[in-house]
């Protein structure tokens, strides 16, 4: 399976293995975060490591990025990269939408950590005059 | 040439490993600061491996986005009275399970996947050959993720502007929040939060922000005409676009702005380059072509397809840059 | 005119996702208004002729940027998109009208046109997932109605909709990276992201631990979206202190959208045969289904906000619906089909009379609501019947498609899922029963504000528009459920 000769398939698998364990430290910091700022952090490797995968299986050996040039013959697969540049962007714009929910969170309850959330004592407005 | 193939998988395992322990630190600090750095870090290492794996286009937004914009974002919202509370530095047992369940059946799943750079995988064989082929022809551009992005998959990227805009709008919605009740609101002149008018006065600051400035721009500019031929495209010069916005605005200092980056110019400017999008894609759908088929734009294929990546990258960085100010912008109001 | 039929796949979508921003470059909230409604009744009607087609037989193939269909992105309408497309606008429509009315008035003027470009960009986001034929822009789709789905959420009247919505966005991303995770493993060993081109290959191909890899994170992120049991957490809080009108456009759209994405995954992308049957996952959806139907009636009845007990109550009737995808048959499919279609029907009815009473009491609190029945006697009569409906009483919707779901399990020889439907059922019963009580018989604990103020027209009119498509259907059901069953009959073509 891998060739070792020329040195060009020993990563073998071993991208997706790394993209698999930061996925899986972003899923156990978004489960076990109580600060809400972490747990965005987290979302945001867990993602990451989702683009590794995709951008991995774009990678031809010896390839060249796909940008067309008369001297180059071998180009990597253009297509996770325009999946995954779509897929960046989907995933600033989802930070910057709970970034902003937690400014407004900080300010309704004086606090980033959800099990202070939960200790408060809630000051809900059961009727509005 | 020497070895290529080596220097290529030293560099992807060695970054590799260094990814990997940043992300495990990045779970067991607790100090929102330390997060932050150790994130922006983790994006750079990401960023590099994105270049080795011949991403280029993507490494270049990897670089903006993750580096640039996230960690900006955080540092705005992170603050110092944000003490970190106890919790234990290794996470509890339930996501501790989570994670392994998750983990092994996604090890189990790459069994049966193609190795790294294998290229008879079969994610080489059905459509990459046409766009890499006969993309030249089709869309008459050199740049295959630019012609794919903006052409094949052009109704995709016209969701990813709509879903920047939204992003856009919800953050100055909820923190432009509480609207002022003195009836007003039209109209409302953004101001840059005060803290940053002692940054400014010092002259060095001043000075060599204010020579940097037109390079920036100058830069916004290349990467967006130029997305067609090399690495960029309207995504990431709307992003350097927007931040030399910001630098000027942090350089007229606290007070009113320019007219441009009033509440009104900012939403304005991100709806305008969505609207400009549709707008192609309609004016290919009245010329009796399907939606964003740029193709019946002009005389030949190639000059409507040109036409239409022009003005749809336009598009994008218009709404990319007015979301960039937009986000700054709120995300520094003082909220005192 | 014949260009126009050709070019009606888009336009669906199209229209929505171009007039949201429209209404923010107006800012005007009077003109906004008038755009989300207009935008409402042009898209009923393109669905509505969407599914004069396909009644006759035709499906839809749209070719964006006029790229032919692998390389491009296409959009396939066919029976079963058309009924999803129907159901989902119909709901838009009467809650686009409802939402004028005065159950969310704490949104402040200068931000409703941000609000309604939001809300348009939901609908655009949904109808998009439904009418697309390629996998990765569905979930780009997902993403932009997911999105404004959060901004919606968050405008709520009480602060803890904004942790609703902060909760939901976190969640609703992970399940978002699943889906795309799944996606890109199906890419890695097909080579394509076209659904139906997936469908052939992997037939082709036949599957192996990535696809089965890929099954399994596509199940848990879309039923992360759809609410189903064990993966719900969100959509009770969500539900529950999003804006009235949100919840109304919520529950009869959202949660409905991403069932079918997870049918037509299922049955189509990774076909029925393998996923179903080859794989556990009908028991492990049956089981889901089984505990969601039982437990989730529990906490309604121990829950003592008025929307979030009929948000626990969604996550009944949608374990009802996973129930009949997991069943495997066109049978299953079209019970479940046809459930969807019913509970839209009657949960819209609930939420827009829960938006009247809370907007006109003030209150959310069950126990404050007692004796509410005297002073606001249509709001609680459609709540009244749309509850019927929700237990499924003889003569209301709900037992139609209850009816179906059960005799589909029989013909498959799992008769003993009875048990469940009726002992959830009567559980339902229950915390109807509860509302009934006090509505009517208790005394009010506390003065209301203001019980008398008159429901508006924009709040009846929908009202008493989708009661009486419900009591139609629930007497005569034929039509419905021939379109069900004509739906179900095109997944499983297609399937072939």
């Amino acid at each position: 399976m891998s060739v070792a000769g020329d040195g060009m398939a020993v990563p073998g698998l071993l991208n997706y293995w790394v993209a698999v364990g930061v996925l899986v430290c972003g899923l156990i910091m978004v489960v076990d975060s109580r600060n809400m700022v972490k747990k965005l952090i987290g979302l945001n490797l867990f993602q990451s490591a989702v683009f590794l995968i995709f951008i991995t299986m774009g990678k031809v050996s010896n390839g060249s990025a796909p940008i067309l040039d008369p001297a180059v013959s071998t180009y990597s697969n253009p297509l996770p990269h325009v999946l995954i540049l779509t897929a960046i962007v989907v995933g600033v714009a989802t930070t910057a939408l709970g970034l902003a929910l937690v400014v407004r969170i900080r300010r309704a309850y004086g606090t980033i950590y959800e099990d202070e959330i939960a200790d408060k004592p809630q000051v809900e407005p059961e009727i509005i005059p | 040439m020497p070895n290529i193939g080596l220097i290529n998988t030293v560099a992807d395992i060695g970054l590799l490993a260094m990814l990997a322990a940043t992300a495990v630190l990045m779970m067991r600090s607790q100090s929102p600061l330390t997060i932050t750095i150790l994130s922006g870090i983790y994006s750079l290492i990401m960023c590099t491996l994105f270049v080795v794996l011949d991403a280029v286009d993507v490494a270049f937004t990897e670089a903006a986005v993750g580096v640039g914009i996230a960690s900006i974002l955080i540092l705005c919202v992170i603050k110092h009275k944000d003490e970190p509370n106890l919790q234990s530095a290794w996470p509890s047992g339930l996501s501790i399970c989570l994670g392994l369940g998750v983990g092994v059946l996604a090890v189990l799943g790459t069994a049966d996947m193609a190795m790294y750079g294998d290229p008879l995988a079969p994610v080489h064989q059905h459509l990459a050959p046409r766009f890499l082929g006969q993309s030249p022809q089709e869309t008459g551009i050199p740049n295959v993720v630019t012609s794919v992005l903006a052409s094949y998959r052009g109704y995709d990227t016209l969701g990813e502007v709509v879903v920047i805009f939204t992003a856009g709008i919800a953050v100055l919605l909820l923190l432009a929040g509480e609207t002022r009740a003195d009836g007003s609101g039209q109209h409302k002149v953004l101001t840059f939060p005060a803290g940053h008018s002692e940054l400014i006065a010092n002259p060095v600051l001043k000075m060599v922000l204010s020579r940097i400035i037109p390079i920036v721009i100058l830069f916004a500019l290349y990467v967006q005409f130029h997305g067609d031929y090399g690495p960029g495209g309207g995504f990431q010069a709307g992003v350097i676009f927007g931040a030399g916005l910001i630098t000027y605005g942090l350089l007229c200092g606290p007070g009113k702005l320019p007219g441009l980056i009033s509440e009104k110019g900012v939403i304005t400017g991100m709806a305008l380059g969505v609207l400009l999008y549709g707008a192609v894609g309609v004016s290919a759908l009245i010329c009796g072509g399907d939606f964003l088929d740029y193709s019946v734009l002009s005389d030949s294929q190639t000059a409507g397809q040109h036409l239409g990546i022009f003005l749809i990258e336009l598009g994008v960085g218009m709404t990319v840059a007015s979301t960039m100010v937009s986000l700054f912008i709120s995300f520094n109001r003082d909220w005192g | 005119m014949a260009q126009i039929i050709n070019h009606l796949p888009i336009l669906q979508v199209i229209v929505p996702l171009l007039l949201g921003p429209f209404c923010v470059v107006l800012g005007h909230r009077g003109l906004a208004r008038i755009i989300m409604v207009t935008t409402a009744v042009i898209m009923l009607v393109i669905s509505a002729m969407l599914l004069g087609g396909t009644l006759q037989g035709e499906v839809f193939i749209y070719q964006l940027g006029g790229w032919a269909a692998p390389w491009g992105i296409e959009y396939r309408v066919d029976g079963l998109t058309a009924f999803v497309l129907i159901t989902i606008n119909l709901v838009h429509l009467l809650a686009s009208v409802f939402c004028l009315g005065r159950a969310d008035d704490n949104i402040a003027a200068s931000a409703r046109p941000v609000f309604y470009c939001a809300w348009l960009l939901c609908i655009a986001g949904l109808n998009g997932m439904v009418v697309s034929n390629d996998a990765f822009n569905v979930f780009v789709f997902l993403e932009i109605s997911s999105l404004s789905t959060y901004v919606l959420i968050s405008c709520g009247r009480d602060p803890k909709a904004l942790l609703a919505a902060y909760r939901y966005l976190v969640m609703g991303a992970v399940g978002a990276t699943f889906v795309l995770l799944s996606i890109g493993l199906l890419y890695m060993q097909t080579g394509t992201l076209n659904i139906t081109d997936l469908a052939g290959i992997i037939a082709i191909r036949g599957s192996d631990r990535t696809v089965v890899m890929a099954l399994a994170f596509f199940t848990i992120g879309i039923g992360i979206k759809s609410g189903m049991f064990p993966l719900h957490d969100w959509l009770p809080n969500a539900y529950g202190f999003a804006p009235n009108s949100v919840t109304v456009l919520l529950s009869g759209t959202a949660t409905k959208v991403a069932l079918y994405v997870m049918l037509r995954f299922l049955y189509n992308l990774f076909g029925a045969e393998f996923s179903l049957i080859e794989m556990p996952l009908d028991t492990v959806l049956i089981i889901c289904a089984i505990l969601g139907m039982l437990l989730a009636p529990i906490m309604a009845l121990r829950e003592s906000n008025l929307k979030r007990m009929f948000a626990w109550s969604s996550v009944a009737q949608i374990s009802y619906m996973v129930m009949g995808i997991g069943l495997g048959s066109t049978a299953g499919a079209a019970a479940a089909l046809l459930h969807l279609f019913n509970h839209s029907l009657v949960k819209v009815a609930v939420f827009m009379a829960t938006g009247v009473l809370i907007a006109r009491t003030g209150t959310a609190r069950i126990r404050h609501l007692g004796g509410v029945a005297h002073h606001q006697r249509f709001a609680c009569y459609t709540l009244l019947f749309g509850g019927l409906g929700l237990i499924g009483i003889p003569g209301t919707v709900g037992f139609v498609s209850k009816w179906m779901l059960v005799s589909a399990a029989v013909d498959k020889g799992w008769w003993w899922l009875a048990i469940p439907v009726l002992a959830g059922s009567l559980a339902s019963a229950a915390y109807i029963w509860r509302i009934v009580e006090t509505l009517w018989a208790k005394p009010a604990e506390i003065d209301l504000c203001k019980p008398g103020a008159p429901i508006h027209i924009v709040e009846w009119l929908p009202l008493s528009v989708i009661t009486a498509l419900a009591l139609w259907f629930g007497l005569n059901a034929s039509f419905p459920s021939e379109l069900a069953a004509l739906a179900a009959n095109s997944l499983a073509d297609t399937g072939q």
